[in-house]
């Protein structure tokens, strides 16, 4: 049985907090990344670190207002990210499986910087799913400084893997799963939106071998997989058949692009015979 | 006596399972359903039927197959627009997947087949993956089971006494009046929320009322097309196990009180009710974006035999039911009881009519008279 291949956006030594403009279709907005560079490319980056091992990272704040460091890891601590400061940040021993860092203050979780934080994987055939939907009237507002009133209906215009949105998730190799027959591959996926999602594989059942919030699921061999706000998950596929299937969130106003249909979170399995 | 129970029971899976299969096996699409709310409001829908039938149903027909059957579903479309069967979670291969841009579409005046094999036993479900977002909330879904001859979940796994199909879904009133009106699409927000496509008092009809007899393991085949998140609760006297997830064994079956279904998931619970229970499973819809409750619906889960006195379909019906103690019927002579097993528990005279069943296990009884009609009871403690 053979693996996948796919190339991450890896940041092993520094990351970068860096502002800059997300365009999705006519929408412009305000926006924050977790670059691997000091300049904004729009996508998060992921980091990979070995199992059971202690591990830190240099994080340089490129914006202009402080943040806060956290991860989703069990007893995960806040680390302040002055604002133009760098800061070496400790990353907790964790076994093997798929976590996230994020920034935990509000304007940093609605202007969408973090990232797929993989543990134990170097050896291994890893996609990864970054999961996020956007509201751009919201993120105008957290950018300007104001508070964000959670009592009002939430109605995001923009749902993306990667940063990416349907059909350019096909452009991203990390999102697009290109196969052989009877491939076994793992895909890390993560929820860094406001909302639960969920996913449903098309031509496959998927065994979930990670997950930080619902461990009683491990085992599990699953069609569709709900991936709650801040949860992060770990399945392996098994590629037993030939062919192309989409794989797309089921909760239905999530495939489409600032209303248009079909968008936002789809991606594809593409398993070559 | 067992040809007795076996009627019985006949009946209550009719009454239950009013959308269950009929050959021949050939589905079509249509956009110009009815569909009507609780409230009588008559709602367009589009959706599926069987041809014999010529209609279509919310939620579409129930499709039925045996653990290993080769399948060849016919589908045909006269309906304006384009449409597909998608099998959610049947893995079957491209190109039966009904994804029109791996698959095919399947356009107005024509007839497909889609062809596969129902390798495993569990729950399962079927939509149009045509204009997605917009066909589901018009109501183009519907649920398959796969079941096995021996009645078991799946090799090796419990036995049970009957499936009972549950389906959840919900869709937004503005949409289904005006479809092309309901773009932006992300904006959809359901209002109204169904399971097996009713809503409040129409729950309460005899035919939406889950009927079980004491001793009876019931499998509730769950699965939602909804979209939002549906919470259900368990009250204990169901004893409540959860065994499968999405048309597979979960690794260890676990006692629930409550379950919540994300869209397009499926679960198999196993009931085994308590004797004389008379109650419902609650369930909440969440909206999926905000996390607000939108609804509150529920399953009704009754002692079939409860029902049968309550609702006045035999003459000879006794009172208290359920009874402690003494049961009063009319005097009647060459009376039989038995247990819900067929065990005869009496046979003699009443000729004051009172049957004493303090020292009688709890549990449901049938009574009859000479040849007269059977009656229904139940003991509790």
């Amino acid at each position: 049985m053979g693996v996948c291949s796919a190339t991450a956006m890896n940041a092993q030594d520094t990351l970068w907090i860096v502002p800059g403009t997300f365009i999705q279709g006519n929408d412009t907005m305000p926006a924050l990344r977790a670059e691997t560079q000091a300049s904004w490319t729009g996508f998060n980056a992921v980091i990979d670190r070995e199992a059971n091992t202690d591990a830190s990272i240099v994080v340089f704040n490129a914006d202009s207002v402080a943040h806060t460091w956290s991860t989703n890891a069990p007893d995960a601590e806040n680390v302040t990210l002055p604002a133009g400061a760098t800061v070496n940040v400790e990353l907790p021993s964790l076994p093997q499986g798929s976590y996230q860092y994020f920034l935990n203050d509000e304007q940093g979780k609605i202007l969408g910087a973090g990232g797929l934080l993989r543990i134990g994987w170097s050896t291994e055939t890893l996609f990864y799913w970054n999961l996020r939907e956007w509201q751009p009237s919201m993120m105008e507002l957290s950018a300007a400084g104001e508070a964000i009133d959670w009592s009002l209906p939430y109605v995001p215009r923009h749902f993306t893997i990667n940063e990416r949105s349907y059909p350019s998730t096909g452009d991203d190799p990390n999102a697009y799963v290109a196969v052989n027959l009877n491939d076994t591959c793992y895909i890390s996926i993560s929820n860094f939106g406001h909302m639960n999602h969920v996913l449903h594989f098309h031509g496959f059942h998927v065994d979930i071998i990670s997950a930080t919030d619902h461990p009683e699921r491990l085992g599990w061999n699953k069609d569709t997989v709900p991936i709650r706000k801040g949860e992060s998950l770990t399945v392996r596929l098994v590629a037993f058949q030939a062919g192309m299937y989409p794989v797309h969130n089921h909760n239905l106003i999530a495939v489409t692009n600032a209303g248009f249909y079909p968008g936002g979170m789809i991606t594809t399995i593409n398993v070559m015979p | 006596m067992k040809r007795i129970s076996l009627a019985l029971t006949a009946l209550i899976l009719l009454a239950s399972n009013a959308w269950s299969q009929m050959p021949p096996p050939q589905l079509f699409s249509e956009m110009d359903g009815i569909h009507f709310l609780a409230d009588g409001t008559a709602l367009p829908i589009w959706g599926y039927g069987w041809m014999t039938d010529g209609f279509i149903t919310l939620p579409g027909p129930l499709l039925t197959y045996t653990e290993g059957e080769q399948v060849d579903l016919n589908f045909s479309n006269p309906s304006p627009e384009s449409h597909t069967i998608h099998l959610h979670g049947l893995d079957v291969d491209q190109a039966n997947d009904g994804v029109p841009t791996t698959s095919f579409f399947v356009v107005t005046g024509q007839s497909t087949t889609y062809s596969f094999t129902a390798d495993r036993p569990g729950t399962f479900l079927y939509h149009c993956h045509v204009t997605t977002t917009l066909h589901l909330t018009m109501g183009m879904y519907g649920m398959i089971l796969v079941t096995r001859p021996d009645m078991t979940l799946f090799d090796g796994g419990p036995s049970y006494d009957q499936d009972i199909p549950v389906f959840f879904s919900d869709l937004e009133i503005a949409t289904n009046l005006d479809p092309p009106g309901s773009f932006p699409f992300h904006t959809i927000r359901p209002d109204v929320f169904m399971v097996n496509g009713k809503s409040d008092n129409q729950l309460e009809q005899a035919a939406q009322i889950v009927h079980y007899e004491p001793g009876q393991t019931l499998a509730l085949r769950l699965g939602s097309m909804a979209y939002s998140r549906v919470m259900c609760t368990f009250p204990s006297e169901l004893n409540a196990v959860c065994q499968m997830s999405d048309g597979r064994p979960v690794p260890e079956p676990f006692a629930l009180d409550s379950l919540e279904i994300y869209p397009g998931e499926r679960f198999t619970v196993l009931i085994t009710p308590e004797a004389g229970w008379d109650g419902t499973i609650d369930v909440d819809y969440w909206n999926m974006a905000d996390g607000f409750i939108e609804d509150t619906q529920m399953i009704r889960v009754r002692d079939a035999a409860l029902d049968v006195s309550e609702t006045g379909q035999t003459p000879w019906a006794g009172f208290p039911n359920p009874a402690q103690h003494v049961i009063q019927y009319p005097p009647a002579f060459n009376v039989t009881v038995w247990d819900a097993w067929g065990r005869e528990m009496f046979n003699g005279d009443l000729p004051d009519g009172r049957l004493h069943v303090q020292q009688w296990p709890v549990g449901s009884y049938l009574i009859r008279s000479g040849t007269g009609p059977i009656s229904r009871f139940v003991v509790t403690d």
